[in-house]
């Protein structure tokens, strides 16, 4: 049986932690401190909010003054944003407790987003050509950790995949895509 | 009658046709993979439809949807893993079937309980959408501003755990929808002076990055999974005569779910396959066998599932009102094409309405007959190695938002929605409001800002009586929502 948390129970916050409780599914993080760890979470996303509403409610005063609409520019951005406002109060002041929401960043996660980064910002530098079958070939082999494909395999399904994707997008849909110096070089 | 007709060969042209075909399949197959979806499958599939016409663009996109639902109880009866969240419910009387060796009657059964339901919700779309659209032609700027609020509040009051935490990712779609070139001023908001943010966030670019990037970056993180799909002596078990008979009613209550679970925005599949399910088996002479391997259970899941789609698009294509992300990237994908959703797409466009009708039929009898002919291989798709699928994926993706415009800034966008799509996740703050938010963004600013222009107030929210009708239903549904929330916390307290 779960031990009880008195300082839970004294500020009444004992309900939420009991209704967010699946035996089974909690990260280490929150078996440590689950409470603690989600009213920091939904806090940081309340103030984070409302920085962001006060930034964008600054900037609607820069927006250009119409006079042929009556409600201007800034009318229904505002409304949102006084909306958001009044969202993020009240995120900081319920906060909503769900032990389950922990912000946790998975190393893997983390690799592949900078890969798909990576591949975006060298796409008009290296062309598609060069950058796909690089990005595809890295991600198979990154990806294939117990090397059950091997890379021949791995080289032959990215040259396949976007030499695909090429003849789909670039030849079929007449896509003019993104042939960067090397496609300068071969005039392309 | 001519556009009747004129639909009806564009879609059986052999080249129209071999789409459709190849959407369904490509449908299944997304379907089939855990954690891909129907929303993912549509968004990936719109690039496609650039060199389209209108109405074989959309069919296109029909079809992938039909497929993506469909698809789902493959694994969910040999995995246990619903290939889409749609067939959650056909994994409780599936996956017992599958292990006591009748997988391939239960696919079967799934297979022709898909069609059923598809076609059900099609005959209705056929008959309820004009009467709905002509009923829609009375809506004024109050009446669209109240529906689609209706809309939002609903998804955000049902598509995550907490009310509040929807209404922030409401907040911020409809946010996102108002950077760029303002609709009812033509001036720049949110540009910060810099001229390509002048174009605002496109639709498609933040779906991908919502729902196939996010997805792919997250499926990273997983483990790898050991399981095997027992495909050895696989085949789809079609019932007989006297078993399609027998099930008779199922099917039509089942349809009947479905549809109008459908035409209300937010429940989605899901929800449809569990209510059907419920009623299958309070109506079943035997409950007792449901939930240890009980046909009835399947055919009730998968016919409401399927019949969720012909729901759906009433309310889209009547109200231009998308009832979940599934349908708002469809209606994108109409939208790219420059057609309007609306009561006025029956008037103007009605090639596109019965293009869409014999998509439906079309794409359902191809889903059936390549669901049974190829369910081995088809199945064997369920276990793609994610080396191979987040490459593929993300990659189809990434050129696909590109070849939108030809501008880096779209694929900067991508990135962007990518990374909020998977903070939001993480932090379990719903997508869908976000979604929905950026779609009706424009439709709720415009017609708000001509109601208060032409009444000079909000009261013909509250005045007239349609506009009345969807406040009340949505200070219901919070009211609703909050209340289930009190009641939960004193259980729990309880007990």
């Amino acid at each position: 049986m779960r031990k009880r948390q008195p300082w839970a129970k004294a500020s009444g916050l004992e309900t939420d932690y009991a209704m967010d409780h699946h035996p089974g599914d909690q990260t280490q993080a929150a078996r440590k401190d689950p409470l603690r760890a989600a009213r920091f979470e939904d806090a940081i996303v309340g103030v984070a909010a409302l920085v962001v509403a006060a930034a964008l409610y600054f900037a609607t005063f820069h927006f250009r003054a119409v006079d042929w609409t009556p409600l201007g520019l800034a009318f229904w951005p505002r409304v949102i944003l006084a909306g958001l406002v009044l969202a993020a109060i009240a995120l900081i002041v319920l906060r909503q407790l769900d032990v389950h929401a922990r912000f946790h960043l998975i190393r893997a996660e983390l690799i592949l987003f900078a890969a798909i980064v990576g591949f975006v910002l060298a796409l008009p530098l290296f062309g598609f050509l060069a950058t796909g079958a690089a990005y595809t070939f890295g991600t198979i082999m990154w990806l294939d950790a117990d090397r059950r494909l091997g890379w021949v395999r791995a080289a032959l399904l990215a040259l396949a995949a976007t030499a695909l994707t090429y003849a789909v997008f670039g030849v079929g849909l007449n896509v003019r895509l993104p042939s960067g110096i090397i496609g300068d070089w071969w005039g392309l | 009658m001519s556009e009747i007709l004129v639909a009806l060969q564009s879609t059986v042209a052999p080249a129209n046709l071999a789409i459709l075909v190849a959407g369904t399949l490509v449908g299944v197959v997304i379907g089939i993979i855990p954690g891909l979806g129907t929303v993912m499958a549509v968004a990936l599939l719109i690039p496609f439809t650039f060199g389209m016409a209108p109405e074989m663009g959309i069919s296109l996109l029909v079809a992938v949807f039909v497929g993506g639902v469909s698809g789902g109880c493959v694994t969910a009866i040999l995995l246990r893993m619903p290939g889409t969240p749609s067939s959650v419910a056909t994994v409780l009387d599936g996956y017992p079937l599958a292990q006591q060796g009748r997988g391939g009657e239960a696919i079967g059964n799934a297979i022709v309980a898909s069609f059923i339901g598809t076609i059900i919700s099609t005959i209705a779309l056929i008959a309820f959408a004009p009467l709905l659209a002509r009923f829609a032609l009375r809506f004024y700027f109050p009446e669209f501003v109240a529906v689609s609020l209706f809309a939002l509040t609903a998804i955000s009051a049902v598509s995550g755990k907490y009310l509040l935490r929807g209404m922030v990712a409401a907040l911020l779609g409809l946010l996102f929808a108002t950077v760029g070139i303002s609709e009812s001023d033509a001036l720049p908001r949110f540009d910060f002076g810099i001229p390509i943010m002048q174009s605002g966030f496109g639709f498609v670019p933040a779906i991908m990055g919502l729902f196939a990037i996010s997805q792919m970056i997250k499926l990273a993180g997983e483990p790898s999974t050991d399981a095997r799909v027992p495909v050895d002596g696989l085949r789809a078990g079609l019932p007989s005569l006297a078993d399609f008979s027998r099930n008779l009613g199922n099917y039509l209550r089942s349809g009947i779910i479905g549809t109008v679970i459908g035409v209300v925005p937010a429940v989605g599949a899901a929800t449809a396959g569990l209510i059907s399910y419920a009623q299958a088996k309070a109506w079943s002479r035997t409950p007792d066998k449901f939930g240890k391997g009980h046909v009835p259970g399947i055919i009730a899941s998968e016919t409401a599932n399927n019949a969720v789609i012909g729901g759906a698009l009433i309310i889209a294509l009547t109200l231009g009102i998308p009832g979940d992300p599934t349908t708002a990237v469809l209606l994108g994908g109409l939208m790219i094409h420059g057609i309007a959703p609306g009561a006025q797409l029956f008037n103007n466009h009605p090639e596109v309405i019965y293009a869409i009708y014999f998509t439906m039929i079309f794409s359902s009898c191809v889903m059936a007959v390549a669901l049974i002919a190829f369910l081995r291989p088809l199945a064997r798709a369920a276990l793609l190695p994610k080396a191979i699928l987040i490459p593929v994926v993300s990659l189809v993706a990434c050129v696909g938002v590109f070849s939108i415009n030809g501008n880096m800034f779209d694929l900067y966008v991508m990135l962007g929605f990518a990374l909020l799509g998977l903070v939001m996740e993480k932090l379990r703050y719903p997508l869908a409001p976000l979604v929905l938010g950026m779609v009706l963004g424009p439709i709720i600013e415009g017609n708000l800002r001509m109601m208060l222009g032409q009444f000079g107030d909000i009261s013909p929210l509250f005045t007239r009586p349609i506009a009345l009708t969807f406040m009340c239903l949505s200070g219901l549904t919070v009211l609703y929502i909050g209340f289930r929330r009190i009641l939960d916390r004193a259980s729990v307290a309880q007990h």
